[in-house]
């Protein structure tokens, strides 16, 4: 499995309505070529940027992709329609852990949380792959006992990335409240206190960020929302018929 | 005790007109909400101010802050009219260290003095290695802290990371300094402090990097 990690600068004020129009006009034709929406989030807290995050079977869905982003009429008329909401974007490719669940996995499992954590490990060049060894043998066991779930574990291989980037993704409670006990769980675990001293041999920093997945057909959203409705039916509220008379 | 540490970008030009209209259309509603501790321009950047806020219920003042931009009249209206004036904005909640004082020792503290009149704060950003965050803390209450208070710099504030956007390891102090002259006073005193330069060398065995912005509080501000 592949993922495609889309860091989308919105214009603020039309976040909704993109959300809307992303769902009704692009998702169905990215969908029908192999690119599999496993979530689509509001940065927390930067109200400009959203993020999209995609699965796909192999590197040749990659040349699909392009070729639909370059010559097809919708895909054509989706970034023209897309200017009107979108200011910037920049991707990444990452490859998964092992041990990171795929959007099968998360779909049959119970990994819909309002708060996500998202963090990005700065890693010494070359030691990605042992350093997503530990957060699966160490970390991951470690955050389930404070009540987070790994949703993925990822390197970034291609795209726009800086060298010996880690990207972790951790559901993070449904409300503010769940996250001040999940990290004082962490902050009282001596556990988590040694793996914190450990993991400086791979990674000097770590940046960290809340998704808040709101997004109505986005798979990994917030339980609170109930289940999408049809792209169909999306449609017809985002972008009603107009009787000419 | 919890914190909102807000970074706006307003657009070029605006700068003036944006904090003007936020001290008579925006903080008195944040204020029923939360305690706002200090609104400022960034010295020598034209489009970056810097917000810092209280949240007296901890994440609890969360709700009642979505409250405020979904259902309350001037939350709402400002909701609309603050995207005139700025296009981006990144917030962090930060958590308050045991020494760094609450919005309420700041209003004590300012009867005796303190934090008035200032023309400028320092802000400073230390990226702590991966697990030396105690060392440091305890490092910085004992030896800085002391030091930097008898130079006429006052602690305005001092956190870290508890959720939103941020990075491991990394303490945020803000200190008040009367003017730049005073800073200029600072600075020659620390060259001359052999404790100054010993905290420094051990600092560095402590941090990857630190990374600083003076920042100039607006007239309503709290922290001026």
């Amino acid at each position: 499995m592949i993922y495609l990690y889309d860091s989308i600068t919105i214009v603020s004020r039309f976040q909704e309505e993109f959300w809307k129009v992303m769902g009704s006009d692009y998702l169905p034709e990215m969908e029908q070529n192999g690119m599999r929406l496993v979530g689509m989030f509001m940065m927390g807290i930067h109200y400009n940027e959203n993020l999209a995050l995609w699965e796909f079977d192999d590197w040749a869905t990659l040349d699909r992709f392009q070729g639909l982003q370059d010559k097809h009429p919708l895909a054509k008329a989706w970034q023209r329609e897309a200017v009107d909401y979108v200011t910037d974007f920049t991707g990444k490719v990452l490859q998964p852990a092992p041990f990171s669940p795929t959007l099968a996995k998360l779909k049959k499992g119970d990994y819909k949380s309002t708060i996500y954590l998202h963090t990005l490990a700065k890693v010494h060049p070359g030691k990605e792959d042992e350093y997503m060894e530990a957060v699966g043998k160490e970390l991951k066991p470690m955050a389930r006992r404070w009540g987070m779930k790994l949703v993925g574990c990822y390197k970034a291989v291609a795209g726009t990335a800086g060298s010996g980037e880690v990207i972790n993704i951790w559901t993070a409670g449904n409300i503010h409240g769940d996250w001040v006990k999940i990290r004082a769980r962490s902050l009282k675990d001596p556990a988590y206190k040694k793996w914190e001293a450990e993991a400086g041999k791979w990674r000097p920093k770590v940046i960290y960020r809340f998704l808040y997945g709101l997004v109505p057909y986005s798979p990994l959203r917030t339980p609170f929302l109930q289940e999408p409705a049809a792209p169909e039916e999306v449609r017809t509220v985002a972008m009603p018929e107009v009787e000419w008379k | 005790m919890l914190y909102l540490y807000e970074t706006t970008y307003p657009f070029p030009g605006m700068m003036d007109e944006y904090v003007k209209v936020m001290g008579t259309d925006l903080i008195p509603g944040l204020n029923r909400h939360m305690t706002v501790m200090g609104v400022f321009r960034i010295a020598f950047r034209h489009r970056e101010s810097f917000f810092l806020s209280e949240l007296p219920k901890g994440v609890d003042t969360l709700e009642g802050l979505s409250n405020f931009v979904m259902h309350e009249r001037d939350g709402l209206t400002w909701h609309r009219v603050g995207f005139r004036y700025r296009d981006e904005w990144f917030d962090s909640l930060l958590e308050g260290l045991p020494f760094s004082p609450t919005a309420e020792e700041v209003v004590r503290r300012q009867k005796k003095g303190a934090f008035m009149g200032n023309t400028l704060y320092y802000r400073l950003i230390y990226n702590v290695l991966p697990g030396k965050t105690e060392e440091f803390l305890k490092a910085f209450q004992k030896e800085l802290l002391p030091m930097q208070e008898r130079r006429g710099m006052k602690l305005a504030g001092c956190y870290r990371w508890f959720g939103a956007c941020g990075e491991s390891g990394e303490i945020i102090s803000l200190w008040s300094v009367k003017d730049w002259a005073h800073w200029g006073k600072i600075q020659a005193a620390q060259l001359r402090d052999a404790k100054y330069r010993q905290w420094m060398e051990q600092v560095s065995g402590l941090c990857a990097e630190w990374s600083y912005k003076f920042l100039l509080p607006v007239p309503y501000s709290l922290l001026h």
